[in-house]
Order: structure tokens, then C-alpha cells, then sequence
């Protein structure tokens, strides 16, 4: 018969199988030439090199069904301690508020900084490095962020494209409550006052020292408590709860 | 106001807005819980035929629903999709992170199972991996430990509740998310890696036609 029943099944297993693959490894980079796959988005780095394929859902659906189920999705580990990383790095990263936050300008590990300082309404501890990079990691890894270490620059992944206008707009209010971010200075510029770089010596910051797991398995270190007990820990401290208070408050 | 969505609105858009939600609620449950739901906490999990729209999304972007312990669902992969993305060498795991798990799967499931403790065929255990059993020298420990955080992260081992002994780890809630061939597939490439002499291995390769003697795992 036709070809035209065999192309639809093609189609759609062409679908499945883009889904399935962005399902089990996150937003994915992809040849600009890719066909589109229907249902997945694509978010094209500002200068256009990169394209990247993010899932879209239709309204109804998502994680905001489960908090009524009680029924909550994987854990991320210290979630307030991440959460307002993001937040951090929207404030830095979405200059333009008037424009989507994709794809945004590049913000620096600087600036992340003095803006977690400002929040916390204290000059910088030295135990902050540590929670930052710990966070610009988990967020880096899950494609929230695009966070260059090296550079010690970061950009807002991806995944933000699927931000809708009420997003944006919750977010806008956010950034309102959180300290100005000073200006950018990029890696790629003559070198200023306090160059990026300097944030981060590497014999200052081993590996060990900025991971989750900070200390030797012999130790007690995060792996040997349950991701409940992290996030009470983190609940349990101080500025963070007015933070938390502040920041979801739209 | 609702906007297009290309792939499920040939599928949404025959329901009443009731149905809809329902599908949705359901489809988002099965999809995005870190652990499976109950069937009867949903319409469209209790309700046939709103339970075979939820099934019909699913297979849309390569997924199926799993049933767990008759009571609970979840959803996985397709077979037939993920057979074809083992075909085109698609693997987001790394190599380092594969051993791990695996470690952790030997531990905590197949030595427990063939000591007759564990029953059935789920990857579900309380039997804690410890660290010291995660000890190799093909992998260092600022490796495994990145391994087990990424692992983690990606639900795919949790921490134990016990930690007397130090920290301890057991299988996380996205293995139940393995459909029945896939949970068998990875019964039997353990078999083969662990005890490719053995006559069950001998079983296993007649089984599936393959010559493969202890492959990757």
C-alpha cells in the first residue's frame, strides 16, 4: 500500500527515541541539522553554535501534580543550598529583564559570591566557597547552569528556555529582593581589579574539598547521612530560613 | 489558557477536561515520583481506560508503565526503544559509574538472591554495599566517590538507613523503574559476568542465542 502509514510509525519512533535519550541524559546538545522532534524545544546558545534539545509539557503537567500526591520526586542533596544558588545565578545571569532568561549573558563566580555574601547579610565565610561550588555543580550537572570552572563563569542552561511569562515574572520579583550583583568581569577582558581566577586557586580547593563528599569515607562526612537529615541540617540554619521566606515570596 | 503541545495534543485533545487532568496527573506521577505511586491514589491509574491514555503518552516518548508489587505504578523505558538505543551505542552512564553500580548490585541484590534471602525479581534491598565492599584498585577513591554522588543524584543508589559501620549504600527507587525483560536482562548479564562457567550461564547464553562469554557488566 501507501508509504504513508510506515512513515507516521517512523516519525513517531524517531520521537520516542529523541525523548528517550533526553530523558536519561538531560537536555542534549545536538548538530543544529537534527530534525525537529515534536515536543522538544531547541535552545540555541546566544551566539547561535550551539543547540540543545529540552523537553516541553503540556500545561498540567510536570512536578507540580507530585506536592499534591505528597509523593516527592528524587532528591537533590542540600536542596536550600542549591536553590538559591539558582537564584544567585539568575539574578547574575539575566541581565536583560525584559527579555527571556534564555540564554542570558554570562555571569561570574565573583558576583555569585558577593551576592551570597549579601544575602546572608555578612561579609564572606570561608566555608561559603565550599557551598557554592558544591551548588554550581549539582546545578551544572542537572543542566539548570552552564558552569565553566576553569573560567570560574557561569550561564543559565537550557532547561531555562522552558520558563513561561508567570516564571519570569515570579523570578523578576526575586531578583528585586536579592543584592545587585557588581559588574561582570570576564575572563575574556583585560584583567581588572579582581580577576575570576583568583577566586579559585586549585591547590587552595582540591576536589575533595568543594565535593559533597568533603571528607574520607572514614569520616563522617555527608554520605553518611540520609538526604533527610541534610535537608533539615540546612533548614535548620538561620539566615537561610528567612531567606527561603523571601525568596518564595512572590 | 492552554498552550499547543506537538506530540500530546492529537492524544489530549479527544478527553473532557475532567479526563485530561486526570491523564495528566497520572502521566506526571508515574513519570517524575522518585518512588512508584499507588493505584489508588489516581483516577487515571484506577480507571482502565484513562490508565491506557496515560500508557499511550508513554509510549510516545519511549516510556511504559511499570507495575510494582500489583498495587503501585511507575514508568520506564520502552524495551524496544531502549533495545534500540543499546543498538546505536547510546550509554549516559560512564564506565566508572556503570562499575559502581554494578558493585552496589552485586552486594546488596545477587548475593543476597542467591543466598535465598532475597525472593523474587526485583532490585529492591535493604541489604547495605558497604564502602569497604566498593573498594578496588581499578578505581580510585576520588573517583568512586564522584561515581556514588552522581549516582545518587540520579536516584539510582540511596544511602542506607544504616550507617553504623560508616556510610552503606542500597539500590535506589529508579531501578524499580526496570520493566520485567529489563530486569531479567540485567539478572542474567550479572550471571554471565560473575559465573560465565556456571551451567545457569551455560542456560542463560542458550536462552538468548548469544556466544557472549561475560561480557561488559
Amino acid at each position: 500500500m501507501s508509504s504513508q502509514p510506515s512513515e507516521a510509525v517512523e516519525r513517531r519512533v524517531y520521537n520516542a527515541l529523541w525523548w528517550a535519550k533526553v530523558q536519561s541524559a538531560g537536555p542534549l546538545e545536538i548538530d543544529p541539522d537534527t530534525p525537529a522532534v515534536a515536543g522538544l524545544t531547541r535552545a540555541a546558545s546566544a551566539d547561535g553554535s550551539t543547540v540543545w534539545l529540552v523537553p516541553t509539557l503540556p500545561s498540567g503537567a510536570g512536578h507540580s501534580v507530585l506536592e499534591e500526591l505528597d509523593s516527592p520526586p528524587v532528591a537533590v542533596e542540600q536542596p536550600n543550598e542549591t536553590a538559591r544558588v539558582l537564584a544567585i545565578c539568575v539574578a547574575c545571569c539575566w541581565t536583560d529583564r525584559s527579555a527571556p532568561a534564555w540564554p542570558g549573558s554570562t555571569g561570574t563566580l565573583a558576583q555569585v559570591r558577593s551576592v551570597y555574601a549579601g544575602m546572608r547579610g555578612r561579609p564572606e565565610q570561608s566555608s561559603d566557597l565550599t557551598l557554592i561550588i558544591g551548588s554550581l555543580r549539582r546545578l551544572h550537572a542537572t543542566h539548570w547552569i552552564r558552569w565553566d570552572e576553569k573560567a570560574g563563569e557561569v550561564r543559565l542552561g537550557p532547561r531555562v528556555i522552558t520558563w513561561t511569562a508567570a516564571d519570569l515574572s515570579t523570578l523578576r520579583d526575586l531578583c528585586r529582593h536579592l543584592p545587585e550583583p557588581p559588574p561582570a568581569v570576564l575572563s575574556t577582558e583585560p584583567p581588572a581589579a579582581s580577576p575570576p581566577d583568583e577566586a579559585l586557586p586549585d591547590d587552595a580547593l582540591p576536589d575533595d574539598a568543594v565535593s559533597d563528599d568533603a571528607l574520607p569515607d572514614e569520616a563522617l562526612s555527608d554520605d553518611a547521612l540520609p538526604d533527610d537529615a541534610l535537608a533539615d541540617a540546612a533548614l535548620q540554619d538561620g539566615p537561610s530560613d528567612e531567606l527561603r521566606g523571601e525568596v518564595s515570596d512572590d | 489558557m492552554t498552550e499547543q503541545h506537538a506530540l500530546f495534543d492529537p492524544l489530549l485533545q479527544d478527553l473532557s477536561d475532567r479526563s485530561r487532568d486526570e491523564v495528566l496527573a497520572a502521566f506526571s506521577a508515574v513519570q517524575y515520583a522518585a518512588h512508584p505511586v499507588a493505584e489508588v491514589q489516581l483516577a487515571g491509574l484506577r480507571d482502565v481506560t484513562l490508565r491506557r491514555q496515560v500508557q499511550r503518552m508513554l509510549k510516545l516518548i519511549g516510556r511504559t508503565l511499570v507495575h510494582v508489587d500489583g498495587t503501585h505504578w511507575t514508568a520506564g523505558y520502552d524495551d524496544d526503544i531502549a533495545s534500540s538505543l543499546v543498538a546505536q551505542g547510546w550509554q549516559p552512564l560512564s564506565v566508572i559509574d556503570r562499575a559502581v553500580l554494578v558493585l552496589v548490585l552485586v552486594h546488596s541484590v545477587a548475593i543476597p538472591r542467591s543466598e535465598g534471602i532475597l525472593t523474587g525479581d526485583s532490585w529492591k534491598s535493604a541489604r547495605p554495599t558497604t564502602v569497604d565492599e566498593l573498594r578496588t584498585t581499578r578505581i580510585s577513591g576520588e573517583e568512586r566517590r564522584l561515581a556514588l554522588q552522581r549516582l545518587r543524584a540520579a536516584g539510582l543508589i540511596q544511602l542506607s538507613g544504616d550507617h553504623s559501620g560508616g556510610p552503606s549504600y542500597i539500590p535506589g527507587p529508579q531501578l524499580q523503574r526496570l520493566t520485567p525483560a529489563a530486569r531479567r536482562r540485567l539478572q542474567d548479564q550479572l550471571i554471565l559476568a560473575a559465573a560465565p562457567a556456571s551451567p545457569i550461564a551455560e542456560a542463560i547464553r542458550a536462552r538468548t542465542g548469544g556466544p557472549v562469554e561475560g561480557e561488559d557488566a
